[in-house]
């Protein structure tokens, strides 16, 4: 050892010390709370588009058999679907409006009036839990059809008796499995699971299948995307 | 990591200057953003574990899991999502450009053509 201090050593040590730091700072951008909630909705935009794009439109999700749905008694309903929503059974119609080329009020039997499909698929819920069940109903895409919709659109909007609101794109309204459900385990829908008409998408988590459907409206522009997507979830979420 | 430090000796003025071993930059610049990748994974993970609810007396809602809301991150659930799919794609990137993209990408190839994927009965 030399005892003559090469000053010029230090200072490039301590850069590279710096450089360590680098990319924690880089990160540190999160903790900017300007900066936050731009960075948060890009990386979950991000993550919608990268499942937008994996969509394969003929993938259909899991079917099971009859031994292996969960009893209708166990299948779960989210609290708040206990407050009745007041549908008047007699009169309910579901209103069209939007690119289609016959809009207008729909009774349930011009849906049930469509091909009758049932499927036993999992429902699964945003918050970790997931049951199988048997739904039955008209679907989307043949009603789609019926009422000359534009199918190029980008979007499916529907509006319902609980002043619940969602969106789903195109491709998964037209996708074989997505149905206007007014069956469950073959029997009417109940109340507490949708009565009459209901949105059964087995490509999609629990939040974007609404009940109690009473507008739907095909639309290439949203001016709101969804109940909780407006708060913070995804928006495409497939599974 | 134990520091190792050598002697160098400059040939022509014969100077001896210390050394250090450090890892290339990348795998330094890694490293850290992985350590907090991890660690925000975690916190959110927790957030979004919160969620899970027990449905009913049969398992009571604090005895699956209570884990203190001061150590999770994201707030409610939608938050933690937002948080965790965010640092899943950083994370990704990270151990991506580790493992090597090329690399990443022929061994998924490799288990789609085994047909492991396809084998499995629930994508999740």
């Amino acid at each position: 050892m030399t005892s003559r201090i090469d000053k010029s050593k230090f200072k490039s040590k301590s850069r590279r010390e710096l450089l360590k730091l680098a990319p924690v700072v880089a990160l540190g951008a999160f903790a900017i709370p300007k900066l936050q909630e731009p960075l948060l909705k890009a990386g979950l935009g991000f993550s919608d588009w990268t499942s937008k794009e994996l969509f394969r439109s003929g993938h259909l999700a899991t079917t099971f058999t009859d031994p292996e749905l969960t009893p209708f008694n166990k299948f779960p309903i989210n609290d708040y679907d206990v407050d009745d929503p007041g549908v008047d059974f007699d009169r309910w119609t579901l209103t069209v409006t939007g690119a289609v080329q016959r809009p207008g009020d729909y009774t349930l039997a011009q849906l049930q009036a469509l091909p009758r499909f049932r499927q036993n698929t999992r429902h699964v819920c945003v918050e970790g839990w997931d049951v199988i069940g048997r739904f039955g109903g008209a679907r989307l895409s043949d009603f789609l059809k019926a009422i000359g919709a534009d199918l190029t659109a980008r979007f499916v909007y529907v509006e319902c008796a609980d002043d619940y609101y969602e969106s789903i794109d195109m491709a998964t309204a037209l996708h074989p499995q997505t149905l206007l459900c007014y069956e469950m385990y073959d029997q009417p829908l109940t109340r507490e699971h949708g009565a009459p008409v209901r949105l059964n998408i087995p490509t999609k988590v629990g939040y974007k299948q609404p009940k109690y459907l009473t507008d739907l409206k095909v639309t290439n522009v949203l001016e709101r995307v969804g109940y909780w997507e407006d708060r913070g979830y995804s928006k495409f979420y497939g599974l | 990591m134990s520091t190792q430090t050598i002697a160098i000796e400059n040939t022509k003025t014969g100077e001896v200057s210390e050394a250090v071993y450090e890892h290339p930059l990348i795998v330094r610049l890694c490293h850290w953003v992985n350590a907090v990748s991890l660690f925000v994974m975690a916190g959110s993970g927790l957030q979004i574990f919160r969620a899970f609810p027990s449905f009913g007396a049969k398992i009571p809602q604090k005895d699956l899991l209570d884990w203190p809301k001061s150590l999770a991150i994201g707030g409610w659930l939608g938050g933690a999502l937002q948080w965790h799919l965010t640092f899943m794609w950083i994370w990704d990137s990270v151990v991506g450009y580790i493992r090597g993209w090329r690399a990443t990408f022929r061994s998924a190839g490799e288990a789609f053509s085994a047909g492991w994927l396809r084998r499995q009965p629930q994508f999740w």
